[in-house]
């Protein structure tokens, strides 16, 4: 009976494992991905979802089976055994624990530093974007960028709060009046994407929208000279 | 405050009157918390669909930016500070004494202030919506929240300064209530008065720092340039820090009190103690104080000092130990009981079951480098609306159908009731789990359109469907509660006792 038990406790183990894994391979959490920061967001997405699809498969199947075992069988008895208790605290504390390192190397390797990227000075501004070329002194409504090349983008506000989103980037910051933040992306792959305010920003919230290109380096070399 | 002082024979009125006069009646507070705040879960939900009438179908239809900013802003602070807040409040009131063997709460007067301060609070808010209304949405971040001209964002901020006051003040007044408990062994009490423990330690910690924030808020509009103190880089620094660290806890104190209901429901409906009482109660401590510590989860894109970031995502995900082993007693308490299938069961299984969604959806918003892609979006939207609606709602409606009987003295329709319960988490679920979808799409918050053509459209509609699904099943409720709290059958003193009765306190039961 116990071994039974056991064997029974493995084979459920293991079913939830493999639907986790199956969900995570399965699952494209992102509809486009521009940079290499948002490959490592959607890898990263995918290990969340295979995860939690093995917690809620379990944690839902035992209390569903728990009701209707309590119901069917329909006799109050037994003390629960201290020994469970423990295992109840240490499962969570395992898979944060790993879910926690797990996101302290995606940080880091979304976040590394890239050598010698090319600087643009984002500001926000009810309700539109303004993207200033640093080092070509180019200013520009729409933001144009080389593919393969690291860019530093550095936000400030001239207003309120806004927030710099592009889906396709995986990533988003404020932009902060009197402060400087920034997001270091890598476009990948060529393409027209938008970028849009994700904080609310006034009246004009939803229409604050900007053309993001990411385009080869001769084309984008063009671009900014014809500015 | 002529209106509070209590003439003592007004305590002792019966009938339906003594609910719309100034009472210290424990009960009768709770009854008024709760039905006031119904009413203004009706006009949150009401928002809600007039918000969803504009989402289901892409472009503009009917609101602009500005009219779609008043009403998500007013759904948001209507919701939470409305209607959640004075429920959890309510429903504390109305058990909260007879948990710890006391007659009456620690303050009686206190609590008819701490009532009467909502009506005060919400007829404002409401007063708001006509002169401008609060456009900064629930979270009136700055400077936005100081760069509207209107009225109505100065009124939101007295409003919200009387309903956290409010909350003050009922925290204060449970705390001397359970001080007062008539246990041997302050572990005994039962897990609903350890949440309540819980939840007012920490709202009293957290109100009086969001008090703050928004006497400064308020000076500030009120006086002009003058006396700016929320200006710049250090006004956005204060508010958000100060805000979280308030309206993180609050999402606690709204649900804890309602994992305390849940405690009670489930070892109830299963004949048996809840299974590792102590350990439970200590969960809730656990809960509370990462609770404290976790506020800076809302501002990894904020521009928060990167190096408070993982330890702000620790103490956000680390909540989910102590949440997990609730739910591990309450299944194991279940699985050892004998489990009877009535409404309140049926609402703490769809509370379980919409909780673990809520959690797991906050696990993966609380890692930093998936929080930079989904915060703000619809995903955050999904998460937030099955915690409270799936959790603290989905546990608000199982204690208020549990305790009916006690408040009332009358039965409530069970048919109704188990219909309810079915097509509430139906319904939860419906309408919120598209938005998970959606904001992996990339569709933000606080927008009145959406691209067309996409996909969205489809999840939209789901989210359209859910909500009217909700509407329909809170009209159920609606009913059964006005009918059955006037005709409903009397209940008999010993069902009385059977079917609210707190769990058995004694050393032996605790595990």
């Amino acid at each position: 009976m116990r071994e039974r038990t056991i064997l029974l406790i493995t084979l459920l183990g293991l079913g939830l494992v493999a639907a986790g894994v199956a969900v995570g391979v399965v699952v494209q959490p992102l509809p486009e991905i521009a940079t290499a920061e948002a490959q490592s967001i959607s890898q990263a997405l995918k290990v969340f979802f295979g995860i939690s699809a093995a917690v809620f498969l379990g944690m839902e199947g035992l209390l569903v089976f728990a009701a209707i075992r309590g119901h069917l069988l329909g006799k109050s008895n037994g003390e629960v055994g201290s020994g469970f208790e423990m295992v109840w605290i240490a499962l969570p504390a395992v898979l944060v624990a790993v879910i926690v390192i797990y996101s302290v190397n995606v940080l880091s390797e979304v976040e590394a530093p890239s050598s010698d990227p090319m600087v643009v000075s984002v500001i926000g501004r009810q309700f539109e974007w303004e993207f200033f070329y640093v080092d070509a002194a180019v200013s520009s409504d729409i933001l144009v960028l080389p593919v393969g090349r690291p860019v530093e983008l550095v936000f400030t506000s001239a207003d309120v709060i806004h927030s710099f989103w592009v889906p396709a980037f995986g990533e988003k910051v404020d932009a902060v009046p009197d402060i400087m933040t920034s997001l270091t992306v890598t476009p990948l792959k060529v393409g027209t994407y938008i970028g849009v305010c994700a904080e609310l920003c006034g009246e004009g919230h939803t229409e604050m929208q900007a053309e993001v290109l990411i385009q080869d380096l001769t084309s984008f070399e063009a671009w900014l000279g014809s500015q | 405050m002529a209106g509070l002082s209590v003439n003592p024979t007004e305590v002792q009125l019966t009938g339906r009157r003594r609910y719309l006069r100034v009472s210290a009646d424990h009960e009768v507070i709770g009854v008024q918390f709760l039905v006031t705040s119904f009413a203004f879960f009706l006009i949150g939900g009401l928002i809600a669909l007039v918000m969803r009438a504009e989402q289901a179908l892409p472009g503009f239809d009917f609101l602009g930016g500005e009219a779609y900013n008043r009403l998500f802003s007013n759904h948001g602070s209507i919701m939470i500070f409305l209607s959640l807040l004075p429920a959890v409040l309510g429903l504390t009131y109305a058990v909260l004494p007879e948990t710890v063997g006391a007659a009456r709460v620690a303050f009686p007067k206190l609590s008819a202030m701490s009532f009467w301060l909502i009506p005060l609070a919400g007829a404002l808010m409401l007063a708001s919506f006509f002169v401008g209304g609060s456009t900064a949405g629930w979270t009136a971040y700055t400077p936005l929240s100081i760069q509207s001209p209107e009225l109505g964002q100065t009124i939101w901020a007295i409003s919200l300064i009387l309903l956290v006051s409010s909350l003050a003040l009922s925290a204060l007044n449970f705390l001397f209530t359970i001080r007062n408990h008539q246990s041997e062994d302050i572990w005994e009490i039962p897990l609903f008065a350890w949440s309540a423990l819980s939840s007012s330690v920490l709202a009293l910690v957290a109100s009086p720092v969001l008090l703050l924030a928004l006497v400064l808020l308020l000076v500030q509009r009120i006086a002009g340039p003058q006396l700016a103190l929320l200006n710049g880089s250090i006004g956005v620094i204060v508010w958000q820090n100060f805000f979280w660290f308030f309206a993180h806890p609050l999402t606690m104190i709204l649900t804890l009190p309602m994992i305390g209901v849940i405690s009670e429901v489930v070892p109830s409906y299963s004949g048996r103690p809840i299974a590792a009482h102590r350990s439970t109660a200590m969960a809730m401590v656990a809960i509370a104080g990462l609770g404290l510590v976790s506020w800076g989860q809302h501002m990894f894109a904020s521009g928060l000092i990167p190096g408070l970031r993982v330890p702000f995502m620790v103490a956000s995900m680390a909540v989910a130990i102590p949440l997990a082993f609730i739910v591990f007693a309450w299944i194991a308490t279940m699985w050892q009981g004998k489990v009877r299938f009535e409404t309140p069961t049926l609402f703490a299984l769809g509370f379980i079951a919409l909780f673990i969604i809520g959690g797991l959806s906050g696990l993966i918003l609380a890692s930093v480098p998936i929080d930079l892609q989904l915060h703000s979006s619809y995903f955050v939207l999904g998460h937030f609306h099955f915690a409270l609606l799936g959790g603290a709602i989905s546990g608000l409606f199982a204690g208020i159908y549990y305790w009916f009987p006690k408040l009332s003295g009358r039965e409530y329709d069970g048919t109704l009731g188990i219909l309810h319960a079915i097509g509430h988490t139906g319904g939860v679920f419906l309408t919120y789990s598209p938005m998970f979808v959606l904001g992996l799409m990339g569709l933000r918050r606080r927008v009145f359109d959406y691209p067309a053509g996409l996909d969205i459209e489809i999840y939209q509609f789901g989210v359209t469907a859910g909500a009217l699904m909700l509407a329909g099943t809170t009209m159920l409720f609606l009913y059964n509660m006005f009918f059955s709290a006037l005709r409903g059958g009397s209940v008999k003193r010993n069902e009385l006792q059977t079917g609210w009765s707190f769990q058995p306190m004694s050393k032996s039961d605790l595990v």
